[in-house]
């Protein structure tokens, strides 16, 4: 954090953009801020502050620049979106680029006037190293505002307007709350293509998807080892057609499919015990006798 | 034949980092009696200088920290309380016929020391009380000697404060109160004539040394402020910090030069008895420029560029005054660059 405020203080044009930097920061904050009252109080602190601060004049910037700086002065911590984002070098020094739109109030490097009298007598051009273009209002301040923000487009840099930067790491941020709460349209179609999706069996799909087991009869007694067993059968079942029907799982019937019986005894490790003849009920705790009764581990003893 | 620059392999390190402030380049040039130079920069709450002999074998370095304001030893970490932090504003070492000082220029006071910086000789407190109610802060800006004993000291009043300097010992004290300024000071220079003096509005005040009289002003030009002040030839250069350069004759206050130079604010200039004119600003780049005749009829023409990637610059000095090598400072760095030419 201590980084990316020396950077938005450093990379300023000129120091009174400060101003631009503070409403980007405000603009932002009013996005994120719920409640009325803050929000009165956010808007109150803002007016104060231009109040005091729009009458400053460059040189005064420059002085509240400067002693901004002496608190960053020798911090050179590295952080990964700069580094990423090529604004800053491997020792930690931001990468300044002083090419482009020269800053309010400035003028395009290159040229020399003389005068004789007080009145303009000669002008020639030298050449400035870099390329200028002579400033421009209209343009967004992209310094203070959020650098991880989804919503950026990919033609927008932080610093000048023609670098193209590649696409960085994006993730939700707070600024992006508007794109959090969509409009019920989205949210519709959104649902519309979950259902195409998520449910194959097409035309009588139903929305409400509950599924309600009763294990338990009131009336009869019933063994209920194997509807544990038998659940996950049921239940795709009743998933693939999700109307409001009873299925009845009748368990009494286990042995009526000889497939299912066959698969039901691999599973089942109490009848295997009992076929081996060892009526031990305390070794099917016991995770290690457990796996010595598994089928291919008689050799196995138990260390 | 242009001049064209070449870095230096040798580079004057310092103990610590360079503040961003402009006119943050000390030199104190080598002469007959004493082969070396001094170079010292401004740091947060300190200055740090080096000393390099010609030859450029023997290096002495040296610290000096602010005294905090008040004077009150017992407050335990006055560092850290923000009511005592006191930074140096502005530093210079400054040649009187009859004495050398380091003069540095603070918030809240003016401390002159020995040129080695390791004897206080005098605080000075700044008024608080102020009358124009733009600037709140309180500080100190400009340093310029003038006549035999004299040393001028702006503040951010717009005030000029002339101490009398005695050729040894302590006894400093404050001779007189210039007013003149609606702003805060940003720099003085003075020669055998004239003390010049800029604010922060971009007013530059011109004034005869012998009777400390107003003989001209130069108004506030496209409402930027002076950063930097220099003379050559009788002829006042200005740096503005909307990256302009100018030229004005103080006998009439008129323009005679101006120079679009850089694309960002402008930290420092300097001028060598050649006609050389240094430049350095936010924007990496050092430019030279060569003036030649006088105020009434100026030509200037561009010498070479120099940049130094990402190095904000703050500070430059001519090493010679008769030779174009020069030194700058650059913020967050403690190494001075040498820049020789080739």
């Amino acid at each position: 954090m201590t980084m990316s405020v020396k950077f938005q203080i450093m990379l300023c044009p000129c120091a009174a953009d400060i101003i631009k930097v503070t409403y980007n920061h405000v603009n932002s904050m009013r996005k994120l801020v719920r409640s009325s009252t803050v929000l009165d109080l956010l808007d109150k602190a803002f007016i104060a502050f231009n109040k005091q601060y729009e009458r400053l004049n460059d040189v005064e910037w420059l002085l509240i620049r400067d002693t901004i700086l002496f608190f960053f002065q020798d911090v050179h911590i590295r952080v990964s979106i700069f580094l990423r984002e090529n604004l800053q070098t491997q020792q930690g020094v931001f990468i300044v680029k002083t090419n482009g739109i020269v800053p309010n109030g400035f003028q395009t490097p290159g040229e020399i006037r003389t005068y004789k009298r007080g009145r303009l007598n000669n002008t020639h051009t030298f050449n400035a190293g870099e390329h200028h273009e002579p400033p421009d209002d209209k343009r967004t301040f992209h310094l203070g505002l959020n650098i991880y923000s989804k919503s950026k487009s990919s033609n927008e840099s932080l610093l000048s307007d023609s670098a193209v930067r590649r696409p960085s790491v994006m993730v939700n941020a707070a600024s992006d709350i508007e794109m959090i709460n969509p409009d019920p349209k989205m949210i519709a179609q959104l649902n519309l293509l979950s259902d195409l999706i998520g449910n194959s069996s097409g035309g009588d799909s139903s929305r409400s998807g509950l599924l309600k087991l009763s294990l338990f009869d009131d009336d009869e007694d019933e063994d209920t080892g194997p509807p544990i067993q038998k659940r996950p059968q049921a239940s795709s079942t009743s998933n693939q057609r999700p109307k409001n029907e009873d299925i009845t799982i009748d368990v009494s019937k286990r042995n009526q499919n000889p497939r299912l019986s066959h698969v039901l005894q691999d599973f089942d490790f109490d009848e295997r015990s009992t076929r081996r003849g060892k009526k031990d009920d305390d070794d099917d705790d016991d995770l290690c006798a457990m796996m010595d009764r598994l089928p291919g581990s008689t050799g196995n003893k138990r260390r | 034949m242009p001049v064209s620059l070449q870095k230096s392999l040798e580079t004057v390190s310092v103990k610590c980092s360079a503040s961003h402030i402009s006119n943050n380049l000390t030199i104190n040039r080598s002469s007959e009696l004493r082969r070396s130079t001094m170079y010292g920069v401004s740091h947060k709450s300190g200055f740090t200088m080096a000393t390099v002999s010609e030859d450029g074998t023997k290096r002495i370095q040296g610290q000096v920290i602010c005294r905090v304001a008040g004077g009150n030893s017992n407050t335990t970490a006055p560092e850290i309380d923000a009511r005592f932090t006191v930074y140096v504003i502005q530093a210079a070492f400054v040649n009187l016929p009859i004495r050398n000082l380091l003069v540095l220029a603070c918030t809240k006071s003016i401390q002159i020391y020995e040129l080695d910086g390791t004897t206080n000789l005098h605080i000075h407190m700044l008024d608080k009380n102020h009358s124009n109610k733009t600037e709140s802060s309180v500080y100190s800006r400009g340093i310029a000697g003038i006549g035999q004993n004299l040393l001028c000291v702006g503040n951010h009043q717009g005030e000029i404060l002339v101490f009398n300097i005695p050729p040894k010992g302590t006894n400093i004290f404050l001779k007189e109160t210039i007013h003149g300024h609606q702003f805060g000071i940003t720099y003085l220079v003075s020669n055998a004539n004239l003390l010049i003096s800029s604010d922060t509005s971009g007013v530059i005040l011109i004034r005869n040394i012998r009777t400390m009289s107003q003989i001209n002003t130069i108004p506030c030009i496209d409402e930027s402020g002076v950063t930097s002040l220099s003379i050559w030839n009788n002829c006042i250069v200005a740096s503005y910090a909307n990256g302009m350069i100018r030229l004005f004759d103080p006998e009439n206050a008129q323009i005679c030069g101006s120079i679009a130079a850089h694309a960002r604010c402008i930290n420092a200039i300097d001028c060598n008895e050649q006609g050389l004119l240094a430049s350095v600003g936010d924007d990496c780049f050092v430019r030279i420029w060569k003036l030649s005749g006088d105020a009434n009829n100026l030509q200037i023409t561009h010498e070479c560029n120099y940049h130094l990637e990402n190095n904000q610059l703050v500070g430059v000095k001519f090493l010679n005054l008769s030779r174009a090598d020069l030194a700058v400072s650059s913020y967050d760095s403690n190494e001075v660059i040498i820049l020789r030419a080739i």
